[in-house]
């Protein structure tokens, strides 16, 4: 029996998706048999010192043969400062770093903390192969797995009479083709040119339809200098969309937030989930694997975490759009995007729905990231080894500008830093 | 005025997204921390700006129209600074009915007023949460007495409904006086006793802004009596996020020009300035008489305007 001592906050996430991915892959490690968990809150609002050194005191009493940090706020700097130092002189644990997108932002307190892990057996496991590409990148002799975010086949599933039943609620018919964008309304995810070629490729098919699930939000694209102010985003695509003609606007859905419970009949009911996000974090893609786990086919562009969700087996299942990273910004295809969208118009594969739901679950499911967790944990032990030039290079740029401004060169021109560091999110890297 | 206001819309060009906006002097920095986040940029294409902001009037004359979120002590201060200017104001300029009786009587062709319309309102008494927002200091709030009956609203309250609370202690913005303001603790002591069981819990700044959804939500805006904003940033970012706030109207104007979404769930209305009395003489007189132009920490000056 393994002892193992979880840490993550106690209190969700706001961001949404990171919600569930903390959840599930806590339920990962429920159900390895041979692991012992212990639970310990390292709550999103840092704690003062008093309360931390309490929680790494609770750590060392416990004496785990693991600590996991599952969660990807706050970041594990704030309690190594306390807890590496106690084990000067005792066997130190195994530590297993979940790492998510947001690796990117901090690269100063990785810094910081890859002195104070020296000398513990480490792990990093990463949810997809082209967020392997890039965290590889950044070390000079780890190499992360890759252990995608499990979905729980119990909240998703494919059920063809949930979708009979439901596709009422949208008042559509059997024959009407429903494409489906669920997540944040934000720049990076490419709204305004989901909708834009939708009318375009679809705009003449009166029954073809866009729904949107999710609130705006004004991220911008900060890698790119592009800063936005509440509302910015929303104005833009709304805009858009109100300027076309009513008998496209009536068959786009705007439909806001709904709760997570919600989700497995707004599945359901699609047809085709559709996401374009060239965001910087996108080092995977929840509510894709979720879609696909209840048989939904997707059209993805051909982005970072994204490009896990190809399967051998069916390739309709996922249709990419080409993406390449130009002088100034993250390029899509967009003739490619209207291909695909007339394409599952014209044959959205209602049939495969099955088969993409249970080789999803082969993927992705709790049973697949519990035998990796397994492996990893009792895997041979491997001392951190330190960071890449690479990383090294990013770390000072960070330090010495906002990380708003450190890709950017005199003529606010993408450098060559971030090139060397996010082309692992593009193909042929 | 609808041609001005349109042209402003065709342009997207907003003041608040430019350099010179955002690189404030020594008095706004310290006058916007006291109002964070009250006073944070947000966008539409009318082009919402607080006019203390702006460095000249040259530079908001490239703009053909400007959605003014002053409170009226700034309000006030801009209208007595500049109002022989008025008639060369190459910028329509849209301020919330608050600001009206500031105007010059025979300026009001270069003016409207703007109106948040909500579209899906709930009642208070349907609301899963409740959020009372506002900063506590004795220039952004109401009298206890007048807070006491904004507060007797919770009455209504289910009885399973939980209240949250965001309302930090800060300066006086204004400076109209370094006493201290112990109205937080008086509005937590009457929220739990007209709502003794009920779960109570306080937010962060961080937690209120990390919030993606205000859904089922019935803000309750303690700080509205618009002595130094009238356009608050938390109440657009509450109702864009489903929230129902207390200070956006419940029904559409039907003397409305234009409009525009804000958001799915709110929108802003142009309409006529109402008609009000004006307060304008009384400033002028004012004017004269005062020895100071530092109006905007009169609080002479704020006893004039809060009359309204």
């Amino acid at each position: 029996m393994q002892k193992i001592a979880c840490l993550f906050s106690f209190k969700e996430s706001n961001w949404v998706s990171c919600q569930k991915i903390v959840f599930n892959l806590h339920k990962s490690y429920e159900f390895c048999p041979d692991f012992q968990l212990e639970n310990f809150n390292y709550p999103h609002e840092i704690d003062t010192t008093e309360q931390l050194e309490l929680t790494a005191k609770k750590i060392l009493q416990y004496d785990p043969d693991v600590i996991t940090i599952m969660d990807h706020r706050p970041h594990p700097l704030h309690l190594f400062s306390i807890l590496a130092p106690l084990y000067n002189g005792r066997k130190k644990p195994k530590l297993i770093f979940h790492l998510f997108g947001d690796f990117t932002i901090y690269y100063s307190s990785w810094e910081i903390l890859g002195q104070l892990i020296k000398g513990f057996p480490v792990e990093f496991l990463v949810a997809s192969d082209r967020q392997k590409t890039l965290i590889d990148r950044m070390f000079k002799s780890n190499s992360t797995i890759v252990c995608p975010f499990p979905v729980d086949h119990q909240e998703f599933f494919f059920d063809q009479k949930l979708r009979s039943v439901q596709r009422a609620a949208w008042n559509l018919k059997e024959d009407d083709v429903a494409f489906l964008f669920t997540g944040r309304l934000s720049r990076q995810k490419r709204i305004k040119t989901l909708i834009s070629t939708f009318a375009e490729a679809l705009g003449e098919r009166e029954n073809a339809h866009l729904f949107f699930y999710g609130n705006p939000d004004s991220i911008g694209d900060p890698f790119l200098g592009i800063g936005e102010i509440e509302g910015e985003y929303f104005r833009k695509f709304y805009r858009d969309f109100k300027e076309l003609p009513e008998n496209i606007r009536s068959r786009i859905h705007f439909m806001g937030a709904v709760p997570n419970s919600e989700l497995l009949s707004v599945y359901a009911d699609a047809d085709v989930l559709t996401n374009l996000s060239v965001h910087n974090d996108e080092d995977y893609g929840m509510s894709v694997a979720e879609a696909q786990f209840t048989g939904l086919p997707c059209i993805l562009t051909d982005w970072g975490g994204l490009a896990s969700f190809a399967h051998a087996s069916i390739p309709v299942a996922t249709r990419y759009i080409p993406v390449k990273i130009t002088r100034s910004s993250k390029k899509l295809d967009r003739q490619a995007v209207i291909d695909a969208l007339k394409d599952y118009y014209q044959n959205p594969h209602r049939s495969s729905r099955l088969k993409i739901s249970e080789v999803s679950k082969e993927k992705f499911g709790l049973n697949r990231v519990t035998q990796i967790i397994q492996s990893s944990v009792n895997s041979q032990p491997q001392e951190f080894g330190g960071y890449s030039k690479l990383f090294d290079r990013a770390a000072i740029a960070s330090a010495v500008g906002a990380y708003q401004n450190m890709y950017l060169d005199r003529h606010f021109y993408l450098n060559k830093l971030y090139h060397n560091i996010y082309s692992a999110y593009v193909r042929s890297h | 005025m609808y041609e001005a206001i349109k042209e402003q819309f065709d342009s997207k060009k907003v003041i608040a997204k430019k350099h010179y906006y955002q690189n404030m002097n020594k008095t706004m920095s310290e006058l916007y921390s006291d109002l964070y986040p009250m006073c944070m940029s947000y966008y539409h294409e009318l082009n919402p700006a607080f006019l203390m902001q702006i460095p000249n009037m040259d530079i908001m004359n490239t703009y053909k129209a400007l959605t003014v979120r002053d409170g009226l002590a700034s309000f006030g201060t801009y209208v007595l600074k500049n109002f022989q200017r008025f008639p060369t104001l190459r910028t329509h300029l849209i301020i919330s009915p608050a600001l009206a009786p500031l105007l010059p009587p025979d300026s009001t062709n270069s003016f409207s007023c703007f109106k948040v319309v909500q579209k899906n309102p709930i009642e208070i008494q349907k609301a899963r949460k409740i959020i009372l927002t506002g900063i506590a200091s004795l220039d952004t709030t109401d009298s206890f007495a007048t807070m006491k009956q904004k507060l007797d609203r919770l009455k209504m309250a289910r009885p399973d409904c939980e209240v949250e609370i965001f309302f930090p202690h800060r300066r006086n913005p204004l400076n109209t006086a370094w006493k201290e303001s112990s109205i937080a603790y008086e509005i937590i002591a009457y929220v739990r006793e007209i709502l003794p069981v009920n779960k109570i819990s306080f937010l962060t700044l961080a937690q209120m802004l990390g919030q993606t959804t205000y859904q089922g939500y019935y803000c309750l805006d303690l700080m509205s009596n618009d002595l130094v904003v009238s356009d608050n940033y938390l109440n657009h970012f509450i109702a864009a996020r489903g929230g129902t706030v207390s200070a956006f109207h419940k029904k559409e104007d039907e003397n409305t020009g234009f409009e525009l979404d804000l958001s799915f769930f709110h929108k802003l209305q142009i309409v006529p300035l109402p008609k009000c009395e004006s307060l304008f003489p009384e400033l002028v007189f004012y004017k004269k008489q005062s020895g100071t132009k530092e109006y905007m920490t009169d609080p002479k000056f704020h006893r004039i305007i809060l009359k309204r």
